[in-house]
C-alpha cells in the first residue's frame, strides 16, 4: 500500500504544521558581507544607535507622521539597497511610496515563518535582535505610526520571549500567533489581525497598513550599523541527506554555484526556492539568488503522476484560507459545466499559497490556474500621483 | 511504481511525483509537495472502512451472505476492466471507485436475494455509472441507486432478513439453546431453506407505534412498550456487535462506528457533516409522524408528543431507531463517498438537514427503500443547485 498515514498535527483545512523542526546554529559556509562590522555583531554587541539623514533645517518635525523625515528615509533605503526580500510582503520602500503624507495607521512586523518549515525568523531573532531593534526604532521615529505589532510563532517560545522583552518599555504590542500557513501572508495576517478591510486590487499600504518582513527588518538594521549597501540576505538551505542550513548568500549568486557547494549534481537534482507550497523552480544555468529568496530546497528530480477529473470530495474548499472554491475556479476557467460556475473574477481573493493544489487528490493544477486567474483579474493599483510626484512621498 | 510509470489518459497537465519523498508532487508550478493521498487512496480508505462492516455481516449471515456479496464483486469485476479497457469514456474510471460503490451497495443488500440477481447488480453498477456520468466526471453515485432499486422490487414486507441456520462463526442456531428466545423461533416457523426470518428492530417499532399512536394516553400503550423491549426488540450489547437481522452492512454498529473513526482520522469524513446529519435525523424522528396512517390523519402525533407520558423509554426507542436500519451506515459510508454533498459549506449544512429530515419522513413512511441511503441518494443531484444557491463569497473580496 502505497499511501502514508498523515503526521499528528497536520490537518487538512485549518493546517497546522507546527514549529521548525530544526535549530540552525549560526551562519555557515558564508563569506562576510562588504564592509559589515562582523566583530560587532557576532559578539552580540549591539551596533550604533540608528543615524538617521539629518531633517532639513527648514521643516520642523511634524507630529503627524514624521514626514520631514520620510523622504530622506526613502531616499536612504532605495539607495542602499533594501528592496523587496520577500515572495508576499511588498518592498517597505514600494509601502512608503504608496503611504504618502499620510501616517501610517499601523505597522506590522511579521515575524511568523513564510513556510510550515522555515527556521529564519526565529533564527535572526536569536541572532540579529539588536539590529532589528534598531532599525524598528528608527522606522517609528520616522513613520510615526499609531500603532506598531509585532506578529511572532507562538511555539517559538524563544523568539517569542526575546520579542516580549523587547517590547517592554516600547510602545509595541507583540502578538503570539500559531504559525498556521498561510498565516505569514499580508492579506491573511492582517485579517487575523482584525485589520483588513481594504479591497483587493490595492495593497494596504494605500490604507496606512504596513507589512515589514524580518530580511526587511535586519536589512535595515546592517544598514544603520554602517553597510553601505545590502549585498546578502540569509537563505535557508535544505538538501537531502544534508542537515539543513542557514547561509548568507549574495544577492546575484547564481544558483549553480550554491548547488555545486552542496554537492548536488546537475541536471539530476532540480532546485525550488520559497518553499515547497508556494516558491518556483529554478533554472540553475540561468536563476541567481534573488533578493527574495528565502529558501532553497534540492531534491533529485521527481517522476510523473497522472491527473484525474475532480471527484468533488471538497478537500481544497477546506484547505483554502481564503473561503474559496477552488474547484468551482478551475472549472470556471476551463469552461465546463461540471459545476454551477462562479464569477471568475472572484480569483482575485487567492493569494497564492498552493494549498488546494497540495491536498488535491486528483492532482487538479488549482493553484497555477486561479494564480494566473488572478493576474488577469486584479487591476494593478498606481501609486498615488502625490506621493510619486513628491520623490517617494514625504 | 506501475500507476506512476503508466501515462493514463487523464488531464493536459502531468502531475510529478518522488517516490523517495513519501509524498508526491506537482510538476509546472507550485506545489512542488501535495498530500500523499491521490484519487486511488481516497476510495481505497473508504473500501478499507467498509471491510469491518461488510465482515460483521459475514459473521452474522454465514455463507448465503457470502456467496451473495462475492456475486455482487464478481459481477463488478466482469463489467469494469470491459468499460475501463475498451472505451473512451471509461478511460477515467477508477478501480477502487467502483469497488467501493459495489461495497456500499452490497451492504445495503439483504441475503435474501437470490446469488444470481446479486451478479447481475454487480454488472449494472459500472455501466450505470459509465452511462450517466459524462467522461472523468462519476460525481453521480448511481452505484449506490441499484440495491435501491432491487430492494424496492424484493420488499421485505415484514418478512425480516435471513438469519442464517449455521452462520460463519457462531454455529448452528438449532443447538443455541441459550439464545433469547425471540431470535430464534422453533420448529413451526422455520423455512424451507437453511434459515430463519425475523422483522428488523426498525419494523418491530414502526408496528409498536401504529398500535400505541392509536391510543397514546392510556397504559396499554406503556404495556406495549416494555411487551417489545422484553420479547422483539435485542439487547443494546446484541445491537453494537452485531447480532440483530439486518443488511448485511447494517448489523454491526461496532463496525460502522470503527469505520466511521478511520474516515475521520483520514478527513474523508467530517464529523461535523456526520453529526449535523444524525442531529436532522433526530429531528425528524422526535417531531415527524409515528407512521403513515398517521401521517394522514393526525400529523401532529408525533413521538414528541407522547414525550410526557413514556420518557425515559421513548428514548430508549428512539435510540433503537437510530441505530437500526441504515442511519448510521448512511451518515458514514455514503457522506464519506466524495460527490454526494454539495462542496460549499452553507450549502452543506442546509443540504444534510434537509437530507435528514427526509429521511426520517422516508423512514417513518415504512417505504421499501433504506431510508437515509434512498433521501441521501435522491437529494444529490441538487447538490450543485445547493451550492449555486448558497455560495459563500470569500472574505478577502470583501471591499472596506
Amino acid at each position: 500500500m502505497r499511501f502514508a498515514w498523515p503526521k499528528f498535527g497536520r490537518m487538512i483545512g485549518g493546517l497546522y504544521f507546527g514549529p521548525a523542526g530544526w535549530q540552525p546554529q549560526g551562519w555557515s559556509d558564508a563569506p562576510a558581507p562588504t564592509a559589515l562590522p562582523t566583530e560587532a555583531l557576532s559578539a552580540g554587541n549591539a551596533p550604533p544607535p540608528a543615524t538617521l539623514p539629518a531633517k532639513p533645517a527648514d521643516q520642523a518635525p511634524q507630529a503627524a507622521g514624521g514626514q520631514a523625515q520620510r523622504r530622506p528615509l526613502l531616499a536612504e533605503l532605495d539607495r542602499h539597497g533594501i528592496v523587496q526580500f520577500s515572495p508576499w510582503t511588498p518592498a517597505l520602500p514600494q509601502q512608503l511610496a504608496l503611504l504618502g503624507r499620510r501616517t501610517a495607521d499601523v505597522m506590522v512586523v511579521n515575524m511568523l515563518p513564510h513556510q510550515p518549515e522555515s527556521a529564519l525568523p526565529g533564527f535572526l531573532t536569536r541572532k540579529e535582535l539588536a539590529p532589528m531593534l534598531v532599525a524598528l526604532e528608527g522606522l517609528a521615529l520616522a513613520l510615526k505610526p499609531h500603532r506598531v505589532l509585532i506578529t511572532v510563532d507562538r511555539h517559538d517560545h524563544a523568539a517569542a520571549r526575546a520579542w516580549a522583552a523587547a517590547a517592554r518599555g516600547r510602545p509595541w504590542k507583540v502578538i503570539r500567533l500559531v504559525n498556521k500557513y498561510p498565516l505569514a501572508h499580508p492579506r491573511a495576517l492582517l485579517h487575523r489581525l482584525g485589520i483588513n478591510n481594504s479591497d483587493i486590487s490595492e495593497s494596504p499600504a494605500t490604507r496606512g497598513r504596513l507589512i515589514i518582513d524580518p530580511v526587511t527588518c535586519w536589512a535595515i538594521g546592517r544598514l544603520l550599523a554602517g553597510e553601505k549597501h545590502v549585498t546578502h540576505r540569509p537563505v535557508q538551505v535544505f538538501a537531502q541527506g544534508q542537515e539543513p542550513q542557514m547561509l548568507l548568500l549574495r544577492i546575484g549568486e547564481p544558483v549553480a554555484g550554491v548547488m555545486e557547494r552542496f554537492g548536488q549534481a546537475l541536471p539530476a537534482v532540480e532546485c525550488i526556492a520559497n518553499g515547497m507550497l508556494a516558491g518556483k523552480r529554478l533554472d540553475p544555468a540561468t536563476d541567481c539568488i534573488e533578493a527574495s529568496t528565502e529558501m532553497l530546497s534540492f531534491r533529485p528530480a521527481p517522476l510523473t503522476e497522472n491527473t484525474s477529473d475532480c471527484i468533488r470530495c471538497s478537500w481544497c474548499v477546506y484547505a483554502c484560507p481564503t473561503g474559496l472554491n477552488p474547484a468551482a475556479l478551475l472549472a470556471a476557467a476551463q469552461v465546463k459545466a461540471t459545476m454551477p460556475v462562479v464569477n471568475p473574477t472572484e480569483a482575485r481573493g487567492c493569494i497564492g499559497c498552493g494549498l488546494c493544489s497540495y491536498v488535491c487528490p486528483c492532482r487538479l493544477p488549482l493553484a497555477q490556474t486561479i494564480v494566473q486567474m488572478s493576474a488577469q483579474s486584479i487591476m494593478p493599483t498606481p501609486p498615488r500621483s502625490s506621493a510619486a510626484t513628491d520623490g517617494g512621498g514625504a | 511504481m506501475s500507476r506512476l510509470s503508466n501515462p493514463g489518459s487523464a488531464g493536459p497537465l502531468r502531475a510529478v511525483s518522488q517516490p523517495a519523498i513519501p509524498a508526491a508532487a506537482l510538476n509546472g508550478g507550485p506545489p512542488f509537495l501535495v498530500w500523499p493521498v491521490a484519487r486511488r487512496e481516497f476510495y481505497l480508505a473508504i473500501n478499507i472502512a467498509i471491510a469491518p462492516t461488510l465482515l460483521g455481516g459475514l459473521v452474522f449471515f454465514g455463507p448465503v451472505a457470502a456467496v451473495n456479496l462475492l456475486a455482487l464483486v464478481a459481477g463488478m469485476l466482469l463489467s469494469y476492466p470491459v468499460l475501463r479497457l475498451y472505451t473512451r469514456r471509461g478511460r477515467g474510471m477508477s478501480f477502487q471507485h467502483a469497488l467501493a460503490g459495489t461495497l456500499v451497495a452490497g451492504a445495503l443488500t439483504s441475503p435474501l436475494y437470490p446469488w444470481p440477481a446479486m451478479l447481475i447488480v454487480g454488472l449494472l453498477i459500472p455501466l450505470l455509472t459509465w452511462l450517466i456520468s459524462t467522461p472523468g466526471r462519476h460525481a453521480l453515485n448511481l452505484a449506490l441507486l441499484a440495491p435501491l432499486v432491487l430492494l424496492a422490487l424484493y420488499p421485505l414486507n415484514g418478512q425480516g432478513p435471513l438469519l442464517a441456520r449455521n452462520r460463519l462463526l457462531l454455529g448452528n442456531v438449532h443447538h443455541s439453546s441459550s439464545l433469547r428466545s425471540y431470535h430464534w423461533p422453533r420448529a413451526g416457523k422455520r423455512q424451507p431453506a437453511d434459515a430463519v426470518t425475523l422483522p428488523v428492530p426498525e419494523q418491530q417499532i414502526q408496528t409498536l407505534y401504529k398500535s400505541i399512536a392509536r391510543k397514546p394516553v392510556t397504559f396499554k400503550s406503556r404495556e406495549l412498550i416494555n411487551q417489545s423491549f422484553s420479547f422483539y426488540l435485542p439487547s443494546p450489547t446484541e445491537l453494537i456487535l452485531g447480532a440483530v437481522p439486518g443488511w448485511i452492512g447494517t448489523v454491526s454498529l461496532l463496525a460502522i462506528i470503527l469505520g466511521g473513526l478511520y474516515l475521520s482520522y483520514r478527513h474523508i469524513l467530517q464529523p461535523g457533516s456526520w453529526l449535523l446529519f444524525l442531529s436532522a435525523v433526530v429531528m425528524g424522528l422526535v417531531f415527524g409522524p409515528l407512521s403513515r396512517g398517521m401521517f394522514v390523519d393526525h400529523f401532529w402525533q408525533s413521538l414528541g408528543g407522547i414525550w410526557y407520558l413514556h420518557g425515559e423509554q421513548v428514548i430508549v426507542l428512539l435510540t433503537y431507531e437510530l441505530c437500526s436500519g441504515d442511519f448510521l451506515f448512511a451518515s458514514v459510508f455514503v457522506l464519506a463517498f466524495p460527490g454526494s454533498l454539495p462542496m460549499e459549506p452553507n450549502a452543506r449544512r442546509f443540504f444534510l438537514l434537509l437530507a435528514g429530515l427526509l429521511a426520517a419522513l422516508t423512514h417513518r413512511l415504512a417505504l421499501p427503500v433504506p431510508p437515509a441511503t434512498f433521501a441521501l441518494l435522491v437529494l444529490q443531484p441538487l447538490a450543485p443547485v445547493f451550492d449555486a444557491l448558497l455560495h459563500r463569497r470569500s472574505w478577502i473580496l470583501q471591499a472596506g
